[in-house]
């Protein structure tokens, strides 16, 4: 996954080591999910993060909510039961049909 | 006539009352809607009994309805991320620009705006997260996105779907993914510092 992101250029001044937050914040959700970035990525995303406490925030955050929605994704819901009896006959019907 | 019309590792007699809250659990936390997780749940049980004679037994029972069901729920996403009914410009309206968040001038371009930079969270009740209060309010941040951002980020939480199996879902450059990644991800963060942690 080394291929050049354009839009890391396109945000702003072009690529260096020197990240804006704007392109660190981008890098940051992007190694959230490939766990990896190109080296060069890797490099000025830890520059950046060591010198801005916003974008370790943002981090942090986001980290965060990712757990709080996957728990929430878990949570038991139980189904009304009315609308199971009208499954339950819906299923038999259609067995009975068969 | 075949012979075998009723697989002997499927009970459809008990379909409900083995599987029906936790597979409309799974609609629910993903659809936020109860009409609408009550519809994808009966479109499982009526596709799964359609299928039924083609079942060879390979997953369990209830695995099997689950990716029945979730197929269901991505398909509901990708219409919503068309979602015809809704103009151009309707859902313009709820895109925060950029420049909400980053400065576009001189020198520190690119860089937080004061308003919106990441406040510190109070996480020291993290803990005891009111899960309850939480899904509301994601629920309702997630509302005020536009509607493809909402069903990329959605599908990105059902079951870890690889982005190129969403980009493939909803007909998006995997470019314009992770800029819409980053966009709703700049814009629920915001939502939710303003509506649920007290920073």
């Amino acid at each position: 996954m080394s291929t050049e992101d354009k839009n890391i250029a396109y945000f702003s001044k072009g690529f260096s080591l020197n990240l804006c937050c704007k392109q660190a914040t981008y890098l940051t959700l992007k190694k959230e999910e490939l766990q990896k970035l190109s080296f060069k990525e890797e490099t000025a995303l830890k520059f950046h993060m060591s010198m801005c406490k916003f974008c370790r925030a943002f981090k942090k955050q986001s980290a965060m909510m990712n757990d709080a929605i996957k728990q929430s994704l878990s949570e038991m819901v139980l189904m009304p039961q009315e609308d199971k009896e009208k499954l339950k006959l819906l299923i038999n019907n259609n067995l009975n049909k068969s | 006539m075949s012979q075998t019309s009723t697989a002997p590792l499927l009970n459809p007699e008990k379909w409900i009352d083995s599987y029906a809250d936790y597979l409309y659990a799974f609609a629910y936390n993903r659809v936020n809607d109860e009409e609408t997780a009550k519809d994808l749940v009966q479109e499982t049980f009526l596709s799964a009994l359609k299928a039924k004679d083609s079942f060879k037994g390979e997953a369990a029972e209830k695995t099997w309805l689950v990716s029945i069901l979730k197929n269901k729920v991505i398909d509901h996403y990708r219409k919503n991320a068309a979602h015809p009914q809704q103009s151009f410009e309707e859902s313009e309206q709820y895109k925060v620009a950029y420049s909400h968040y980053f400065t576009d001038d001189g020198l520190r371009e690119g860089h937080w705006q004061k308003s919106t930079s990441p406040k510190v969270w109070n996480t020291s009740d993290k803990s005891n997260i009111e899960q309850k209060e939480f899904k509301n309010i994601l629920a309702k941040c997630l509302a005020k996105l536009p509607k493809t951002w909402s069903s990329v980020f959605s599908l990105k939480y059902l079951e870890e779907e690889e982005s190129s199996t969403i980009c493939k879902e909803l007909d998006i450059t995997s470019s314009n993914y992770w800029v819409i990644i980053h966009r709703a991800k700049l814009q629920m963060r915001e939502c939710l510092e303003k509506n649920w942690v007290k920073a």
